[in-house]
């Protein structure tokens, strides 16, 4: 019993071994491959010969014969190869790119390749060449005739002309609309200039409505009208210059302005001094500075 | 102008000169240090105590037994060991066999100018023999009290680093100063003007003729410097920011400033404004000196020393939220 298993067991691993490489082997495939269906005369494509074979098949690399190559020039050709190795099986890949140019225009089929020696061949590919397309300003012989001859026959409304007027007039409106902005932009800045000094109050377009508001002198009779006074100035220079003028006394206040060089900045100190003696010292201050300073810096 | 205001700066005009006096003569002795000058000035306006901190070498004990000899009153400095016991301090009973009796045997404490020289190397029970002194003005011995001499001025010294062996103040010792200073290191112009001042020596022949009733007067004139609800209320609010604090200093203050911090800083910004020529105060005067009166009686939480967040950071963080009048 135990030899009838042994023997059906080496048997079995013979067959197993001696079939493998039979199974494994593949035959040889080749395929075409080409970019461009459609090109004009005078442009290039690319043709790719994809050959796929087992690495233990004999083919002779040598012996390709592509049929309807005749009509085309070629230009160059590349050669890559790329081996795979799968379950004990060697394939090769090899690729043949030729850049190839056509003679003339007219409707050809390039193909199929044959192996020499063998069955295998592979597909046709079916290409196209147009006529070749001349650029407006090419100097080509024929093509100026074309064009004095054309002059002479167009109409006023030509199509081509028409459009390129139409482009003309669009690429001077964009540089002209461009130009505008810029001088626009220009007097915007003399603009600003003239109420800042040293790039500051840049915020000052941008918050008009604020300013408005801060810029409201309280009432004279008001009972505390220092206290709106220092507040309402505190407000202004909060909004514009971005000093927390909540936590700051009045020299804090002062000694930040004078870093960002603020121009009245003399006038603002007097009115924090004045205020500040109403409010902590209860003196009569005289209140008609106050109004006149304000003026003098809004 | 209000007239109280007026009639305090006329009465303060006069006794202005005293206070340049002891500025002029302090920078004859100490180079620089212009904040602990002013601070110790505010002390001695104020009738409060100073607690000095630095570390060694930047002239604290000089700055303060000059203050005392320009001022011409009674100086003594003591010296804070680990051994130094009460009654060396404030005095003991001691037996008088010829006549059967005790008599009482005053302590370097009978004095208008003490200084506490590196006070947190002796034990609690000798820093809190300065407590009544301190507080009340006053020492008792035995059964009997003693009223001590005014003014009464006690400054004392620590040392920040070197805490091995050293006893730091209890929470209650430290809120009897009323400004704890911290001394920085000097420039390196003024540190240049020691190397040149050690060279020829320092002056040591102070002249100075501001007497007792001089002192007296100014502390008077400070005690009636102006000082508006809205100021009262910025400082309550500071103190109060302290307690009630907002989410974001909530777990970082363990405990808040005392009700002694807002009298401390009332009276301190009264005397700021006297030092800046002005008979009223004003908001700059209270956050100029609230660092000084603030930074001690805020205690930091444990949260706030792991991330370390000091006391000081704390008063700025303070600061910066209280809206200023």
């Amino acid at each position: 019993m135990f030899k009838k298993i042994k023997r059906f067991f080496i048997f079995f691993l013979i067959s197993f071994l001696v079939c493998l490489p039979i199974f494994a082997k593949q035959d040889a495939q080749v395929s075409l491959e080409i970019s461009d269906s459609e090109i004009s005369l005078g442009e290039s494509f690319d043709l790719a010969l994809v050959l796929k074979y087992a690495s233990t098949g004999d083919l002779n690399m040598g012996d390709l014969d592509i049929s309807g190559l005749e009509n085309f020039q070629e230009l160059s050709s590349q050669k890559s190869t790329q081996i795979q190795m799968l379950n004990g099986a060697t394939t090769v890949v090899t690729r043949i790119t030729k850049k190839l140019k056509a003679n003339k225009e007219g409707e050809f089929v390039i193909g199929p390749l044959k192996i020499a020696n063998t069955e295998i061949k592979s597909n046709s590919v079916k290409i196209v060449i147009k006529k070749e397309n001349k650029s407006f300003f090419q100097d080509d012989d024929e093509n100026i005739v074309v064009l004095s001859s054309s002059r002479k026959q167009r109409s006023f409304f030509n199509k081509d002309l028409f459009i390129n007027v139409l482009m003309f007039f669009l690429l001077a409106f964009m540089f002209f609309a461009l130009t505008k902005r810029e001088k626009m932009e220009l007097a915007m800045e003399k603009i600003k200039n003239r109420f800042q000094k040293n790039n500051l109050v840049d915020d000052i377009i941008d918050k008009k409505e604020e300013q408005v508001d801060n810029l409201n002198l309280p009432n004279l009779d008001d009972e505390k009208f220092f206290e709106k006074v220092k507040e309402n100035l505190s407000k202004y220079i909060q909004n514009n210059f971005g000093i927390n003028t909540d936590s700051l006394t009045s020299k804090e206040i002062l000694d930040k302005l004078k870093e960002k060089k603020f121009f009245k900045f003399s006038e603002i100190e007097e009115i924090f001094r004045l205020c500040d003696q109403a409010r902590f010292a209860n003196s009569q201050e005289d209140k008609e500075r106050i109004v006149y300073l304000w003026k003098n810096i809004f | 102008m209000n007239e109280k205001i007026k009639k305090t700066q006329e009465l303060f005009e006069p006794k202005k000169y005293i206070l340049d006096n002891i500025k002029k003569e302090m920078a004859c002795v100490i180079v620089g240090q212009d904040n602990l000058v002013d601070r110790l000035i505010v002390a001695l306006l104020t009738q409060g105590h100073i607690l000095l901190e630095s570390v060694p070498g930047l002239a604290k004990t000089t700055a303060v037994s000059t203050l005392a000899k320009i001022l011409n009153l009674d100086f003594q400095r003591i010296q804070f060991t680990p051994d130094l016991l009460p009654s060396d301090l404030i005095g003991s009973r001691i037996f008088n066999p010829q006549n059967n009796s005790f008599y009482v045997k005053k302590g370097p404490i009978f004095s208008n100018f003490i200084l506490a020289d590196e006070i947190n190397r002796s034990p609690a029970k000798v820093q809190s023999a300065l407590l009544e002194a301190m507080q009340e003005g006053q020492v008792t011995i035995g059964e009997e009290t003693f009223v001590l001499e005014k003014p009464f001025f006690v400054m004392a010294t620590q040392n920040p680093i070197e805490q091995e062996g050293t006893y730091p103040l209890p929470e209650a010792q430290v809120d009897r100063f009323l400004l704890k200073t911290v001394i920085d290191y000097p420039s390196i112009a003024e540190e240049l003007e020691i190397i040149n001042r050690s060279e020829i020596g320092f002056k040591k022949d102070l002249q100075s003729n501001i007497s007792k009733q001089d002192v007296a007067s100014l502390q008077d004139i400070c005690q009636q410097v102006y000082i508006d609800e809205s100021i009262k209320k910025y400082i309550v609010d500071l103190v109060f920011a302290s307690r009630q604090t907002s989410p974001e200093l909530k777990n970082l203050i363990a405990y808040g400033a005392s009700p002694r911090a807002s009298i401390g800083l009332t009276q301190a910004s009264k005397a700021i404004a006297l030092l800046n020529n002005r008979a009223f105060v004003i908001p700059e005067d209270v956050k100029e000196i609230a660092m000084d009166i603030l930074r001690h009686r805020i205690i930091a939480t444990y949260e706030a020393e792991a991330e370390d967040i000091s006391s000081e950071k704390i008063v700025k963080m303070l600061l910066e939220s209280v809206k200023v009048p």
